[in-house]
């Protein structure tokens, strides 16, 4: 068991193997050695959101860790947008946790949980206009009238697939 | 990411904005193409990001190479908003301060340039896809009557220029854009564009439906007889003469056709006839040829915007000049074969190709040239004044940095009718040729690997891939200057090479590493050497000639006999040269379709693949090569459908993936795409004249399923028609010069004259290039 401090000062006592689903962590663990009293902190991450991260880690612990080599399974898993049912259902939040747990995927170096996030905002934008996409991520504009028209001509042409 | 936020200042944060570049760009690159457009267009730090090369290369991948279509050539188009990206200013001042490119923007704008390359590739294989597969559909729906061709159904894109003076032959570059038409006295290379499919279609301002010449060779006289060829290994672009090695290039050899006589007296006519070959090369591809400011300077005319990207093409270069054997020497044969001293004075020994000569030019595949190989038909003794007619012995193989040796592909048998088309088939090291009723395949000569490797080294394997791959093929052999390299040559055709929009004056141009001065005076150009005045005064030690028949390792009979037109694709190859995986005997090699007119028939094609299969009673230690594999011709039955009723083939011309087209003597043009077809398996005992033998593996005698590539042509749907300046007619005035980019979408046709027209016909009068893109 590891302990891990988050931002918000909450403790979390964690098995060592879901912990070693973040490659961080397990850089970190490997330093501390078996001095299991020691506390590692994660400042960027606040307790709510590392919950989530240790749920996800908690339900994948035992999936085949990708070897840092292995470059074309990765591109592979990386192609396709599908996530699987339990992903699904795990990342069915609301967009500000979405994107917590995307920061957190990312700063913890969990790459299958980075993938999962990615894949989930990539499917909210397929198929919306630009100016949906503003507004369902509230996009500030700011282009000038100008480029904005530049690169709606240059652009719009795709429009005809 | 430093280049993002240096380009894109951070505006008021959005969810979306809280990620960082890098989770951005993996989001970016998991979207389909059209929604990273639409995501371009939201904010400015999105749009930077949508141009970032990770995201198109990753798109590129994912879409183009995994899914195997075919790669559309250079498309990158400088769009107004790309160049304010760019931060660049293509006017006329900044050129003239070449320094420009190498300041602190070159990687940035590099970085811009290729991604943009590789989304309009992108893009433009997507549609071309779609409008491949779908038009047939409505031409068939609108069409309904089979091979009656209908102009106002045809959906593709056709244009047709003028030249002014006739077209003796065309060669499409990779890549599509540019084509190379040869004329009596001069080359000319036409810029036809970027197709519709990559081009924004508002952005009418730079002129990509326009056809402009991008440069000329004139040559010093006329040439009415010009044959020439292009280097036609898949996906060439590199260029090896004389133990230099050029990326991105791609080479054509120009020699004038001569018709073989034998006077009694060959050696002192044969200093008047002395042939000599011109190697010349042109760039092909600018984004990955060399540093951006390396452009020589010279932009062609009718560049709207002065961008150098707007042509690869500022110079042909010419390369070498060889010259070629004039009389070719008795031929030994290989060790462990017939032995030539057992023949010596019999009639059909080795002798009997002496004081053989070089015909017409036939093939270029990296530096091996392959021509027909001629004989003086009889002894005629008593009778020495009389010119001697040729006879035909076979095909004629020498590498061009070392002409003095060449390689025989003996004809197997004046039965089996004329020369038809030729091959390399370099997955196999062979050499495929056709004739009228049979095809024989002989062993690759000139250590092989080093072409095919330089194939390899594609100009968009080198954006996939990283560039030091295919930097880092270079040819193996040793440097060699060889005694043909003579700039000075007073028989060289070629005078000068100079863009059109050369302005009078002095520039100074690259070639070979040396410098050559291009002095234009009032209207003469000469050329001159000044690094090589001194290797021009050398005398190269005679090298003493080397010539050796090959007997063919495989003779199928057809089963119908052919003529040209002919085609040949493996069907599963990129445009680059690299094949893709197969699931099963990666080993082997590609299976290659022919397709070619019949002879009974002409409205008919005749189509077979061939095959190999491991040889099993190869040693595996066996150090011949040819011995590993089994080879099997297979005709491939095709539809009655496909037999034309009303017009002949004209012109055949398939790309490497598999797509293709058929254009018949009323001008209608079909198309073939890739398919499958199962071939059995036929062991031990099965095989008879005509197949070679495949074995099943361990189940030899047992016939198993065994699916290739080839191709499947839908001529029941007429997808456009040639203009009448095209066709020819099936008075057969003329031949159709048809050649097509499958990575395009577009075809090339043009009219040109018949071998045996007369030398007016070749010099007097204009023709009209048609160019007809499918996406």
């Amino acid at each position: 068991m590891v302990i891990i401090r988050t931002a918000d000062k909450e403790k979390f006592t964690v098995d060592r193997d879901v912990a070693e689903c973040s490659v961080l962590l397990k850089n970190l663990l490997e330093d501390v050695g078996e001095n299991e009293e020691e506390e590692i902190p994660v400042q960027n991450i606040n307790s709510s959101v590392f919950r989530k991260v240790l749920e996800w880690c908690e339900h994948h612990k035992n999936d085949p860790r990708p070897a840092s080599d292995d470059s074309a399974a990765e591109e592979s898993r990386r192609r396709t947008t599908d996530i699987s049912e339990w992903d699904q259902k795990f990342i069915a939040v609301d967009q500000e946790m979405l994107f917590e747990i995307i920061l957190a995927a990312n700063y913890l170096d969990i790459k299958p949980l980075l993938d999962v996030g990615c894949k989930t905002v990539a499917n909210m934008i397929k198929g919306k206009t630009p100016e949906e996409i503003r507004k369902l991520f509230n996009i500030t504009n700011d282009f000038t009238p100008e480029e904005e028209a530049q690169i709606r001509r240059e652009n719009e042409w795709a429009e005809d697939r | 990411m430093a280049v993002i936020s240096q380009l894109s200042p951070f505006s008021i944060q959005s969810r979306l904005d809280t990620l960082v570049d890098d989770v951005l760009i993996q989001i970016l690159s998991l979207l389909p193409v059209w929604d990273v457009l639409h995501l371009r267009q939201t904010s400015k730090r999105l749009e930077a990001l949508s141009h970032v090369r990770a995201v198109w290369r990753a798109l590129f991948e994912r879409d183009v190479l995994t899914c195997h279509r075919p790669i559309p050539g250079l498309s990158f188009t400088p769009t107004p908003r790309l160049l304010q990206l760019c931060a660049l200013d293509f006017s006329s001042e900044s050129l003239d301060n070449t320094e420009f490119y190498y300041d602190d923007k070159y990687d940035v704008t590099r970085e811009l340039i290729e991604a943009s390359d590789l989304e309009a590739r992108t893009l433009h294989a997507l549609r071309l896809d779609k409008s491949w597969n779908t038009s047939a559909t409505s031409i068939a729906t609108a069409n309904p009557t089979p091979n009656v061709p209908d102009a106002k159904t045809s959906e593709s894109r056709q244009r047709t220029f003028q030249t002014p003076s006739p077209v003796l032959d065309i060669f499409l570059f990779p890549g599509g854009r540019f084509v190379v038409s040869l004329h009596a006295d001069r080359l000319r290379c036409w810029d036809l564009g970027v197709p519709h499919a990559s081009s924004p279609g508002k952005f009418q301002d730079l002129p990509v439906a326009s056809v402009r010449c991008a440069g000329e060779a004139v040559f010093s006289h006329i040439l009415p007889n010009a044959r020439m060829s292009m280097d036609t290994r898949p996906g060439a672009s590199s260029v090896s003469v004389n133990g230099r090695h050029k990326e991105y290039s791609i080479s054509f050899a120009l020699i004038p056709d001569v018709v073989p006589s034998w006077h009694h007296d060959d050696a002192s006519s044969a200093k008047d006839q002395k042939r000599t070959c011109e190697i010349l090369s042109v760039r092909l591809d600018p984004l990955r040829s060399s540093p951006l400011g390396s452009f020589d300077g010279h932009v062609a005319a009718g560049s709207a915007s002065g961008s150098p990207f707007a042509t690869p093409v500022p110079l042909f270069l010419r390369e070498a000049v060889v010259s070629l054997p004039e009389l070719l020497t008795t031929p030994s044969y290989p060790e462990g074969s017939i032995s030539a001293q057992t023949m010596v004075g019999e009639q059909w020994g080795p002798q009997r190709f002496s004081r053989g000569k070089l015909g017409k030019l036939l093939l270029v595949y990296g530096s091996v040239m392959f021509f027909e190989s001629f004989v003086s038909s009889g002894p005629a003794e008593g009778d020495e004044e009389e010119e001697r007619g040729p006879k035909y012995v076979g095909i004629e193989v020498l590498d061009w940095n070392e002409p003095t040796n060449t390689v025989l592909f003996e004809y197997p048998d004046p039965q089996v009718g004329s020369y038809v088309g030729s091959h390399v088939h370099a997955s196999a090291n062979q050499v495929l040729v056709v004739w009228q009723s049979c095809a024989a395949l002989y062993p690759l000569p000139f250590q092989a690997s080093n072409l095919s490797s330089a194939s390899l080294s594609g100009s968009l394997s080198g954006s996939t891939s990283g560039s030091s791959s295919a930097r880092s093929s270079r040819p193996s052999t040793p440097s060699r200057a060889p005694s043909t390299s003579k700039f000075s040559s007073s028989l060289s055709p070629l005078l000068a090479t100079l863009p059109l929009s050369s302005s009078p004056g002095s520039s100074r141009s690259s070639l070979n590493g040396s410098v050559l001065d291009l002095r234009l005076d009032d209207k003469d150009v000469k050329i001159t050497s000044d690094s090589d005045s001194d290797a021009n005064d050398f005398a190269e030690p005679e090298r003493e000639p080397n010539r050796m028949v090959t007997m063919p390792n495989v003779i199928f009979a057809l089963s119908e006999a052919v003529e040209a037109p002919i085609a040949f694709s493996l069907c599963d190859v990129d445009v680059n040269g690299i094949e893709f995986p197969r699931k099963e005997e990666l080993r082997l090699p590609h299976p290659l379709t022919i397709v070619a007119r019949s002879r009974a028939n002409p409205n008919r094609n005749v189509q077979s693949v061939l095959t190999a299969s491991p040889n099993p009673q190869a040693s595996p230690a066996s150090a011949n090569a040819d011995d590993k594999f089994t080879f099997r011709l297979s005709r491939i039955p095709t539809s009655t459908e496909n037999d034309s009723e009303v017009s002949s083939v004209a012109g055949l011309a398939v790309g490497s993936s598999g797509r293709g087209v058929r254009a018949d003597t009323n001008g209608a043009l079909f198309r073939c795409t890739r398919s499958e077809v199962v071939l059995p398996r036929i062991g031990f005992g099965f095989g008879g004249f005509g197949f070679g033998f495949g074995f099943g593996d361990e189940n030899a005698g047992m016939v198993q399923s065994n699916a290739v590539p080839t191709v499947d042509f839908w001529p029941w749907r007429c997808a456009a028609v040639l203009p009448p300046s095209s066709t020819i007619g099936e008075d057969r005035e003329g031949q159709l010069a048809l050649h097509f980019d499958d990575g395009m979408g577009r075809v090339v046709a043009v009219r040109v004259p018949h071998p045996r027209a007369s030398a007016d016909d070749r010099m007097a009068g204009t023709s009209k290039i048609t160019v007809l893109d499918f996406a």
